[in-house]
């Protein structure tokens, strides 16, 4: 037996009885059978658009359903202002009596398993885009490569109640970031593995605001401090200054001039096992400096072959920025 | 489905047809974890034990690297209340999950509470017991034992309205014993370790709005940042030198407080145009500022003038005004093509100056005015272009122009001559990115990207001039299975006057999961990153300037590999081992950093740094009892070092670290 809501007439009991009954015989299915008989909705419960409501999915996807109070997305479902349109289940997957009147199938609904990348992205900022964080996400490498909101994103089956991330963060972005992986293998590290931290501490896997350092160009998608600065300083607060005499570097160029932050054989995170290294590399008088004439060379005074000379920051103890000397002695 | 199952969807059934509606099931599929109390759904699970560890070799490496100690340890928790109505009484969603409690080196708590449409309290605390000696440099005699928490508060009202309020408070302190070193009367003199007493702390306190005029999204937050140092320098009665001279003072005496406060404006606005263009801006302005006092009593030999007093006193303050904003616009002529255009901005006039005054018992007194300005603006556009040709190919392209002045002057004053350098550049920066994506079938995924840069001026001679970068990534996404394959290759070349300078960086890296059934999966990878590096250093020999090429090369292989069973739903044992591996430039010499007869004599141990460290692992829980899992678990870390120079002492360590625990949940 099939029975159509537009065919209905509105207050006839005994039809409403007899259309009924299939729909309790699709209650005990999980998925519509095919052949099954027509699910119905009552025609008062549909609005304008094809929009059902929230409840009549619940026939046929209980295991989504079931949970769903958990979801930071059921604020829409219990939101009676908000438009149809913009309530539970059709608020991303559009309106679902045509789903419905065809006992089921991702051609007739939204489904986010078949469509293109851009069409995912653009459904999802439907409501998201207005947030500061993503302000930047068509111009991220993620974006441009393929990488939009379900690559991570897991709406009905999270593993993390927060953000609903498909997995662990870590994992998730280790899954193609595997020589970011390799690099929280070293000896020394940020705590990631550990849980003390996350990637998005520093990153902003939605793009990030051009950053103030390095001319601006690189690196990308990185999660900037409140006042668009390096995002270093958000923990190691004594490193932000101001000072009387900055190390150019680290304000021109940023930590990175100096440091490998995912993980080092050095126990400063340092790009060089040793730091004379790192130091000379830059000291040699070559580079335009910051006035014009290269940066400046060790004073003659260093006789190399003295060990003590080996350990710059023995007496340059003040290399992230000094008040009290030019030469970051004190 | 079990007859629980299809009583409920009966009763759900039954109740659908009294509402007007298709079927509300109410808990469909099997017992839902959880318990449910008046409106909410309540979950809690902790899991507690005792975790051990064992180490053998340099601890001190050890504790800089991974640091887990012995004792009993609240692992991990979580305690969840959902309003299954989202109509609950104070509150809708209240989320704890803590992590490490009771004495672990990285600890952490997190909460978060909600009540729909009326507020949004978000808060996390982390403490990392942070112990680094630093071995490898200062000779060893930097190290730090601190402890380090941070804590961030957020707090929103009326969240999903159209005019909301936001209050932050971010908390950050480390304290504890450090080791640093001092220099004792200049370039001639000596350096002497000194203990400090580590106090830092910042406060920072927020307060915003956002609202929307005129179809404009506007979001205002001022923030109030305030630091303080006031870490005090300690050294014995007598110090020795560093240097094996046995040379002491007698007296050393340093405090220097430092107090800062960095007040800032965020404005950010958004607007959207009916889907084919969308504005938004992001400015910020920050004022900071600092204030500081140094006060420094020396007694003890001088290179030059026997024995001598010296006090120092310093005072100055500094400020760091920075300006900076943000302007994007997106533009999406047809549902194909992508448009996005930013505009930023950056500026900043960093300026300080101190008073340096020392009296001393061999000439006197000095006295010396000193000052910097280091000025820095930044204007950077760059456009990106999107475009989907079929479902199965797409490309970007994209360019970016960077223009940068950095002004500089320093400076000081002697009685009334002021002698100053000033200078000025300004390096561009121009940049290309390009890339195509293919989507032949549906499961593969393949991304080629490339991007090209010129620079002129760059300041510095490791700052990228001529570079250029190449990258590759194929993804195979499968029900069960995940193959990934991606190659990365990295070169910058920076030819100055005096020295050239070249980096080049390749990456390849592969790795897969397999998933075969719901209790049994496997996954692994391996990369390969390789760096070389060639410079020029110049430095002093015997008083002698001197100049050689300097090399450093490292190969780094890591791999890792997982799988994971579980028998019965009862029984779950997961392995697995991560292990990487530098290889360095294939040399294996232990010696001086100064190797005579050598092709680069300076430097020539510190060109490559092979090492390994390797990191297998076992995990096994079981169920004892519906709620209540036994855990155990071992990591072993061992890290080998194969070279030893002067300057990096050997640090080789084994480590048995594991624990063993009860988890319960309902």
């Amino acid at each position: 037996m099939g029975c159509y809501i537009r065919s209905m007439a509105p207050g006839c009991s005994l039809r409403l009885a007899i259309c009924f009954l299939p729909s309790f015989v699709m209650m005990g299915q999980a998925v519509p059978q095919p052949g099954a008989t027509k699910p119905l909705v009552p025609p008062q419960s549909v609005k304008p658009g094809g929009f059902v409501g929230s409840q009549v999915c619940r026939t046929c996807h209980p295991d989504v359903t079931s949970t769903f109070f958990k979801n930071p997305h059921n604020k829409s479902l219990v939101d009676a202002k908000l438009p149809p349109s913009a309530q539970g289940c059709e608020s991303c997957h559009g309106p679902g009596l045509n789903h419905i009147e065809n006992r089921g199938g991702k051609a007739t609904i939204r489904a986010f398993s078949v469509m293109q990348p851009k069409q995912i992205l653009d459904a999802c900022l439907t409501c998201h885009n207005q947030t500061l964080s993503r302000a930047n996400i068509q111009l991220s490498s993620h974006t441009t490569a393929d990488v939009v909101c379900t690559s991570c994103h897991s709406i009905h089956k999270s593993t993390t109640p927060k953000a609903l991330l498909a997995k662990l963060q870590t994992e998730l972005c280790y899954t193609c970031h595997t020589d970011v992986r390799a690099q929280f293998s070293m000896p020394f590290k940020h705590r990631v593995n550990e849980g003390f931290m996350t990637c998005s501490d520093c990153h902003n896997p939605h793009g990030g605001a051009s950053p103030t350092w390095r001319t601006a160009s690189r690196p990308r998608m990185m999660e900037q401090s409140l006042a668009n600065e390096e995002p270093c300083l958000k923990c190691h607060v004594d490193k932000r200054g101001p000072f009387v005499f900055e190390h150019a570097a680290v304000r021109t160029d940023g930590c990175e001039s100096c440091h490998q932050p995912h993980g080092s054989a050095n126990a400063r995170l340092l790009k060089r096992p040793s730091a004379f290294a790192v130091c000379l590399e830059c000291h040699n008088g070559a580079g335009t400096g910051r006035i014009n004439i290269g940066v400046p060379k060790q004073a003659p005074g260093h006789n190399m072959a003295d060990p003590r000379f080996h350990n710059c920051t023995s007496c340059h103890i003040r290399v992230h920025g000094s008040n009290g000397n030019q030469y970051f002695l004190r | 489905m079990n007859s629980k199952s299809l009583i409920l969807i009966s009763l759900g059934a039954a109740l659908a047809v009294a509402q007007s509606t298709v079927a509300p099931t109410l808990e469909p599929v099997g017992k839902p974890r959880g318990e449910n109390w008046n409106d909410y759904n309540i979950t809690d699970s902790f899991e507690t034990g005792y975790r051990f560890s064992t180490v053998g070799g340099s601890l001190s490496k050890y504790k800089s690297d991974v640091n887990y100690g012995n004792g009993i340890r609240v692992l991990s928790s979580s305690f969840s209340m959902f309003s299954r109505d989202g109509k609950g009484g104070p509150f809708d969603d209240l989320l704890i999950t803590t992590q490490g409690l009771g004495n672990d080196p990285y600890e952490s708590a997190s909460l978060r509470i909600a009540k729909n449409r009326w507020y949004r309290y978000d808060m996390i605390w982390r403490l990392n017991d942070y112990i680094n000696q630093g071995l490898s440099i200062a000779a060893g005699y930097h190290a730090l034992a601190t402890t380090h928490r941070l804590q961030d508060h957020d707090l929103t009202l009326f969240p999903q309205a159209k005019s909301k309020i936001f209050f932050g408070y971010s908390r950050s302190d480390q304290n504890g014993p450090a080791l640093s070193t001092i220099n004792v009367y200049g370039l001639n003199g000596n350096e002497y370790p000194v203990n400090q007493n580590v106090k830092r702390e910042q406060n920072e306190y927020r307060l915003g709005g956002e609202t929307v005029l005129a179809g404009v999204r506007i979001n205002i937050l001022h923030g109030w940042s305030n630091y303080k140092d006031d870490t005090p320098v300690n050294a014995p009665a007598k110090i020795i030198d560093l240097n094996g001279n046995l040379t002491s003072l007698a007296t050393y005496f340093r405090r220097e407080p430092i107090h800062g406060t960095s007040p800032y404006w965020r404005g950010t606005l958004f607007r959207d145009f009916s889907h084919w263009l969308s504005l938004n801006g992001r400015f910020t302005y920050t004022n900071g500022k600092g204030q500081f006092i140094q006060n420094e009593t020396a007694i003890g030999p001088s290179p030059s003038a026997g024995d001598i007093n010296r006090l120092i006193l310093v005072f100055g303050d500094s400020w760091r005004p920075v300006t900076t904003g943000n302007f994007t616009l997106s533009l999406f002529p047809t549902s194909h093509l992508t448009l996005t255009n930013q505009t930023s901005v950056y500026n900043t006039r960093m300026e300080g100056n101190n008073f340096y005054q020392e009296f001393n018992s061999a000439n006197l007194d000095f006295a010396q005015y000193n000052f910097q300005v280091l000025d820095i603006r930044t204007i950077s556009n760059s456009t990106i272009a999107n475009y989907q040709f079929t479902k199965w190919i797409a490309a970007f392209a994209g360019y970016q122009y960077s223009d940068r002045q950095i002004r500089s002057v320093t400076g000081q004053t002697v009685d009334t001559l002021t002698d100053s350098i000033a200078a000025t550049q300004t390096n561009i920066v121009h940049t290309g990115t390009a890339g195509v994506r293919i989507r032949a079938l549906k499961p593969l995924t393949i991304v080629l990207d490339s991007e090209v840069g010129r620079a002129n001026l760059p300041i510095y001679p490791t700052s990228e001039q001529n570079f250029h970068a190449l990258g590759a990534r194929v993804q195979l996404k499968l029900k069960n299975v995940t193959l990934g394959a991606h190659t990365k290759a990295n070169y910058n070349f920076n030819s100055t006057t005096l020295n050239a300078f070249s980096s080049r960086s390749r990456t390849y890296a592969v790795d897969g999961s397999w998933t075969p059934r719901p209790w049994f999966s496997v996954a692994g990878g391996y990369s390969k990153i390789h760096l070389d590096t060639a410079s020029g250093l110049v430095y002093y020999l015997l008083y002698t300037p001197t100049s050689s090429l300097y090399s450093y090369v490292s190969n780094v292989h890591s791999i890792f590999a997982q799988a994971r069973v579980a028998i019965r739903n009862r029984v779950d044992l997961t392995a697995g081992f991560s292990g990487v591996e530098d290889l360095g430039d294939g040399r294996s010499l232990n010696g001086p950093l100064y190797a005579t007869g050598a092709a680069h004599p300076f430097a020539y141990s510190a060109e490559t740094f092979p090492m390994a460290f390797r990191s297998p692992m076992a995990r096994l829980s079981v169920r004892v009892h519906q709620q209540i899992r036994w855990n155990a678990g071992y990591q072993y870390y061992g890290y080998r070092q194969d070279l030893v120079t002067q300057v990096i002492p050997q640090q080789g360590y084994r480590a048995n670290t594991g624990y063993t625990s009860l988890s319960w949940s309902f």
